[in-house]
């Protein structure tokens, strides 16, 4: 099956709602930090944007825009002890089973299993989507989530976009 | 999300993303992604598999060892085997509204 052009889906959103054109972000070139030791010795975070936080926290707003709210998820955390509140995707079956859009429980068996060195002590939900101000992720909102990683000394990151 | 992983890689941080969304990954271009042709809410497969979950994220997680190409956006196998809806197919279902107070759910 062909992917879905999303480019597309959502521009024509904007037209039908007589939005300005999106603006897409276009980059030609990124440059790569390779890894300075094996996987197996790695420690590994992983962040997904899709609207996930504790229960007993403060849910995300569904629909937020140029929400730069960062949770901290202890990865030790039970899979069950999480609610999802995002309205621009299907989260149900995430719901039932938190591990096909935040894989903390399968993160943790490739820790044991040697794949990776170990699971950071933390990991991340933000970035929830429709961030308008780019620049503001560029210039305060990654770089301190990065400050945040080296803290933990993460070397690798799983980046799951929702 | 993208744009935050361009950040990150270039703190010395290896990152690699997970995407369902292969042209809106494709023209932001984060350091190494994996693109799965699932719906956005199910990048690791369906509840209850944790053997597809698992192969999904080694197959990313392996990005970080064997890509060289910066920018290199891999599509893997995997099928969803039905058509993947998109918000725009779900819109009655997800249509904006408050969580419930007293459960923090969104009423679908």
């Amino acid at each position: 099956m062909e992917p879905i052009d999303f480019v597309a889906l959502i521009d024509n959103y904007y037209q039908s709602k007589g939005y300005p054109p999106y603006r897409w972000t276009v980059n030609d070139d990124v440059s790569l930090s390779p890894l300075s030791k094996p996987l197996s010795e790695c420690t590994v975070s992983m962040l997904t944007s899709g609207g996930i936080s504790y229960k007993i926290a403060e849910p995300f707003n569904p629909i937020a825009k140029d929400d730069f709210r960062l949770d901290a998820i202890d990865s030790a955390s039970a899979d069950d002890a999480f609610q999802i509140n995002d309205s621009y995707y299907d989260h149900r079956d995430a719901e039932k089973d938190l591990n096909v859009i935040f894989p903390l429980a399968r993160l943790r068996e490739l820790a044991r299993d040697r794949v990776i060195g170990r699971v950071a002590d933390r990991l991340w939900s933000g970035f929830m989507g429709r961030i308008y101000k780019r620049q503001h992720i560029i210039d305060e909102a990654a770089p301190r989530f990065a400050e945040e990683l080296k803290r933990d000394g993460v070397d690798a990151i799983v980046m799951v976009p929702a | 999300m993208g744009l935050v992983s361009r950040v990150v890689e270039d703190f010395g941080i290896a990152t690699v993303n997970v995407s369902t969304g292969r042209d809106l990954t494709a023209q932001v271009k984060p350091p190494r992604s994996v693109f799965v042709n699932h719906p956005m809410g199910n990048p690791f497969g369906r509840p209850g598999q944790p053997d597809v979950q698992r192969e999904i994220l080694t197959a990313a997680l392996d990005r970080l060892e064997k890509c060289t190409t910066p920018g290199e956006l891999v599509d893997l196998p995997h099928d969803w085997g039905e058509k993947v809806l998109t918000i725009f197919d779900l819109k009655e279902a997800f249509r904006a509204s408050a969580p419930d107070p007293s459960t923090g759910k969104q009423p679908y």
